[in-house]
């Protein structure tokens, strides 16, 4: 008997914390970029060079683009800005005062983890620890994230409350990995050596993704490997397969507990997608064009969303 | 072996720890002995951890005021408070005579008014009050239980004697806090607990969840209970979703719940869900937009119909504010001859009323001398401390006074006990108050224990949180303690003597 209210507040928290912690290895894979090689497609672009393609994969407009050398302040601003809704900071205090709401069902721990975030984020000795090392700030939050995500995995019972939240996190997980595929789809297509291992280190390390791919492709590099593990990889945490294979797993759940109409829809467009991603391959992906896929699981995401919110919110 | 926690002690008035012979009380002797190989350091330490805890939890208060709605933690006093076993029972037993007459007073004021008629309270005290509630004349309220959680403030005067500084009958807030310091105590300062067996307070949230079933309507087999909280800006926030965790209860916005078919329902991912009980923790005011405050958005526009036909149980049923109004707190103990032919357990403190003559010439001439409060504040606002206030704020509620008589009491200012309270790496005397929580259901139940405030600036006697008070755990000692610690022979015994 859970809250329509309280639904939606799980939905999001799970949405803010996942992509916080996307976040923060965007920009920590960012930085060290920035400290040894620059990427090609990185060092084209005219204005804010550094940033421009994780401002793009966040979704914001190019006039919030850097200016050029002030790195490090844009780093910071988009860990602790208390003004850019984007902000790691802020994405987390939303996620902490919708669990402050919502503690009665997501229970104390996972909250006063958040809390705990929060306080670290507000604290100058955290933005002088980043002056020093943003490496370290950057992996503490985005580790406190995933103890937040350990917390509840451990103290909820797989019903209402859980599904909801997951499906926030694999929906904001899969558009985040798409965002990022995305932006490094125009290398793909123009490069058939990759010889940039530092764009891929880049991609692999803002997926979390550099140990695992270099384990199951120890060959290198390549198209064809890369859309394998971040896309196609149905046992890859960061995979854009299994975001969507929870993401389903999760509105099963829902919709045995509180289905509807708009709920069995979402049930179906998620199943679709799901089905697509298990029966193609890499080869199929690129002789489709992967910029169509990645359009059409983000588009159905969108969808799943709206259905999400005529059924329960 | 204390002497380094405890240097230069000198209490004024009642202690709670040492008795005038500085000789430590016999309840807290294991306690100090406890004590006395904690470098202060470590006492410190525990303070800090006791703080996270409370930070990373989010058990905040909100202090309105200059600082608008800035969340601040309750400091939190590591040495307890105890409570022995026998002072304990008698407490218990003033308090559910007081809680049994209070009930009883609002069910006659609503209904017949018998005590209005026999002239032991005027009418014009109890119609004039802002807590009454015309709405709710004639209404049957479920078992005809009104108040079902109640706080009442205790405190101790210079001899040791509890007296009763007020009811609270509305929404009493502060036994998460009770929870929560007993929690604290245990994981911060574990060895305090050597040679004790202290009363459980844990049990507080199954005992009210039992109360809030006891008021569902009667044709309901399962009832759907929530908790009503004005939201995250609120004060208690944090008390409001703590409780409904610990029952397992929905925490329910009131635009989570709307009014269909003379039911209220509240909307879930299932579609509309019925709702037969409300705990709520939103003033009588703003309850619902129809009957109170027309701009109010915290309640549910018609929430009153519903209760009104037996189809939900509140609790604190609507109107017991009246029998909160410090204007009606000097009458308590008429109340309870008036009803249970008893004389009451716990006396109150004495209490002046501007309305009499005699008593607002006294109180005009004597400002500086007593303590001053608006009959329907709280929280440690609308007051006077005479000894401590200047010539203009004396002033300023001579006027009021004069205007408003019904709207004031006055009081003594009563040295209230003192107790340890750590400052930097000392113990210094602090003055303290105590709030016992009582629930009434099928039976009354006072919890073992209580909220004891503590006024954290030295000599200042205002314990409010919202005011910069602080809390302590409260122990209440299981009776077997005495036989754990050996009383000495010049055991300070004047507290049982008394009435």
């Amino acid at each position: 008997m859970m809250l329509s209210r309280t639904a939606e507040n799980l939905f999001w928290i799970g949405r803010n914390v996942e992509r916080a912690q996307s976040i923060c290895r965007l920009l920590d894979a960012t930085y060290q970029v920035q400290l040894g090689e620059v990427p090609r497609r990185v060092k084209d672009r005219p204005a804010g060079p550094k940033l421009g393609p994780v401002l793009h994969i966040l979704g914001l407009p190019d006039e919030t683009l850097p200016k050029p050398g002030r790195i490090m302040s844009e780093l910071g601003r988009m860990t602790f800005s208390q003004e850019n809704e984007h902000s790691v900071s802020m994405l987390l205090n939303q996620a902490k005062e919708n669990a402050r709401a919502s503690q009665d069902v997501l229970g104390a721990e996972p909250f006063s983890q958040l809390n705990r975030l929060h306080h670290a984020l507000g604290s100058r000795r955290f933005r002088m620890r980043f002056r020093e090392s943003p490496s370290r700030v950057l992996n503490h939050v985005g580790q406190g994230c995933l103890l937040f995500f350990a917390l509840v995995e451990d103290g909820q019972t797989r019903a209402a409350p859980w599904y909801f939240l997951d499906l926030g996190r694999r929906l904001e997980s899969v558009g985040m990995i798409c965002r990022m595929l995305f932006e490094a789809l125009s290398v793909i297509r123009e490069s058939s050596t990759l010889s940039e291992s530092a764009h891929w280190n880049w991609l692999l390390n803002a997926c979390s993704a550099r140990d695992s791919f270099m384990i199951r492709h120890a060959e290198g590099f390549s198209p064809v490997n890369l859309i394998e593990q971040l896309l196609l990889n149905p046992n890859f945490p960061h995979s854009v397969r299994h975001g969507v294979a929870r993401a389903r797993t999760d509105l099963d759940g829902i919709v045995a507990e509180a289905g509807s109409d708009a709920s069995r829809d979402a049930e179906r467009l998620i199943g679709r997608l799901d089905c697509l991603l298990q029966y193609t391959n890499a080869d199929e992906v690129l002789g489709e064009g992967l910029e169509n896929i990645l359009g059409e699981i983000q588009w159905t995401c969108d969808r799943v969303c709206d259905r999400l919110y005529a059924a329960y919110f | 072996m204390t002497d380094r926690l405890f240097p230069d002690y000198r209490p004024v008035g009642f202690d709670e720890v040492f008795s005038e012979s500085d000789q430590a009380r016999p309840e807290y002797r294991s306690l100090l002995e406890n004590l006395s190989d904690v470098d202060p350091r470590q006492l410190h330490r525990c303070d800090r951890v006791a703080e996270l805890i409370m930070r990373d939890q989010g058990i905040t208060f909100t202090v309105y005021g200059k600082r608008q709605g800035v969340e601040q933690i309750i400091p939190f006093d590591p040495l307890p408070r105890l409570v022995p076993d026998h002072q304990w029972r008698k407490l218990e037993r003033g308090l559910v005579q007081r809680i049994i007459a209070l009930n009883l007073f609002l069910k006659d004021i609503y209904h017949a008014r018998h005590i209005l008629r026999d002239g032991v309270i005027s009418p014009d005290l109890v119609l004039g009050s802002s807590g009454y509630r015309r709405e709710c004349v004639g209404l049957h309220v479920p078992k005809d239980i009104y108040i079902h959680v109640a706080g009442i403030d205790l405190i101790r005067d210079r001899d040791g004697r509890y007296l009763v500084l007020e009811d609270n009958g509305r929404t009493p807030s502060g036994v998460s806090y009770v929870l929560k310091n007993r929690e604290i105590s245990k994981q911060a300062l574990p060895f305090l607990f050597a040679g004790y067996n202290v009363k459980p307070v844990e049990d507080y949230p199954t005992h009210l969840l039992e109360v809030l079933r006891h008021i569902a309507p009667p044709d309901v087999d399962d009832p759907k209970i929530v908790l009503l909280t004005p939201g995250v800006y609120n004060s208690a926030f944090y008390e409001h979703s703590f409780l409904a965790r610990r029952m397992g209860i929905p925490l329910v916005e009131g635009r989570d719940l709307f009014l269909d078919d003379g039911q209220v329902f509240m909307r879930t991912i299932k579609g509309a869900q019925r709702v037969d009980v409300i705990y709520r923790r939103v003033d009588d005011e703003f309850l619902d937009p129809l009957y109170f405050r027309r701009d109010s958005v915290l309640g549910v526009a018609g929430m009153t119909a519903a209760y009104r036909t037996g189809r939900l149980g509140l609790a604190n049923a609507v109107g017991t504010g009246v029998a909160d109004d410090k204007g009606i707190y000097p009458f308590v103990p008429d109340m309870i001859r008036y009803y249970l032919r008893e004389d009451p357990i716990l006396e109150n403190v004495e209490t002046f009323r501007p309305e009499l003559a005699s008593h607002k010439d006294h109180i005009l001439n004597n400002l500086e001398k007593l303590v001053v409060k608006a009959v329907d504040s709280s929280g440690g606002y609308g007051m006077l401390i005479g000894p401590a206030s200047t010539a203009d704020q004396r002033e300023e509620f001579a006027r009021r006074i004069r205007a408003n008589p019904r709207g004031y009491i006055a009081q003594p200012t009563i040295s209230l006990s003192q107790h340890p309270t750590l400052v930097d790496d000392r113990f210094e005397p602090r003055h303290i108050d105590l709030r016992p929580f009582i629930l009434y259901g099928e039976n009354v139940k006072v919890l073992a224990g209580g909220l004891t405030r503590v006024a954290l600036v030295k000599g200042s006697l205002v314990v409010n949180s919202s005011q910069g008070g602080g809390t302590k755990d409260t122990w209440v000692l299981g009776s077997d303690w005495e036989a754990l610690t050996s009383p000495p022979p010049d055991a300070d015994l004047r507290t049982e003597a008394r009435p």
